[in-house]
């Protein structure tokens, strides 16, 4: 019996999130620099999108950076964003292809412009999408949305 | 929170080795089942979610309560 048979479609999990790490160390091991992981990085969760929505999960989030990435060297920053910025144009006629919605969690006031450009016109044309809602945590840290709850 | 309107996650994968969380969803994840795996994130493929799916179910989640209580 194949690995997906042997899952039980009617208790999957709601809501997956994951902590997408290792992408670094990936391209070292291939004699890359670490922006290499990170683009090839985005093929797995290509992946992994699509595997979730033919398993019915409604809700992915995905730890894409964290309020303490900001403290890498400023290229590999830079390139992070440049690389958020393309993918996310690119990715939403996909993205309406599979009926997935885009949404966000974090502090954006301090994304770059252009990312905070992109990402609002892919969810807004990504809205009305109802099979599963990928759930990108940008500038994001737990106590940084605890803290920022508690001041509303 | 941010994300009032979904539900928290019951499954929570952290790739390449790592057990930490990170700051990550720390409100979130009271009860969510967490899975760690190996891999690196560049190499995680579908088999992968499946195997973290298929370990997630086969654990009982007790919320806090026995498993007695559950199975009644």
């Amino acid at each position: 019996m194949s690995l997906v048979d042997q899952i039980n479609r009617s208790k999957c999990p709601e809501h997956i999130a994951i902590i997408m790490d290792g992408n670094g160390r990936w391209a070292q091991q291939h004699g890359e620099v670490r922006l290499f992981g990170h683009s090839s990085g985005v093929e797995a969760v290509r992946e992994v999108l699509k595997a979730c929505v033919d398993l019915g999960v409604r809700y992915l989030t995905l730890y894409a950076f964290s309020t303490e990435n900001w403290n890498r060297p400023k290229e590999e920053v830079d390139g992070l964003m440049n690389l958020m910025v393309e993918t996310i144009a690119n990715e939403v006629s996909e993205l309406n292809d599979n009926n997935i919605r885009l949404r966000s969690i974090g502090d954006s006031s301090r994304l770059p412009v252009d990312c905070n450009i992109e990402l609002n016109k892919a969810k807004e044309e990504t809205k009305e999408n109802d099979a599963l809602d990928l759930i990108l945590a940008l500038n994001y840290s737990a106590r940084w949305e605890i803290t920022n709850a508690t001041k509303k | 929170m941010c994300l009032n309107d979904l539900p928290d996650p019951e499954l929570l994968i952290r790739t390449s080795g790592e057990c930490r969380l990170s700051n990550f969803m720390l409100w979130q994840i009271a009860y969510s089942e967490l899975y760690f795996t190996n891999k690196l994130w560049p190499d995680f493929k579908k088999e992968d979610l499946h195997e973290a799916i298929i370990d997630y179910q086969n654990r009982e989640r007790r919320f806090g309560q026995v498993s007695e209580q559950l199975k009644s």
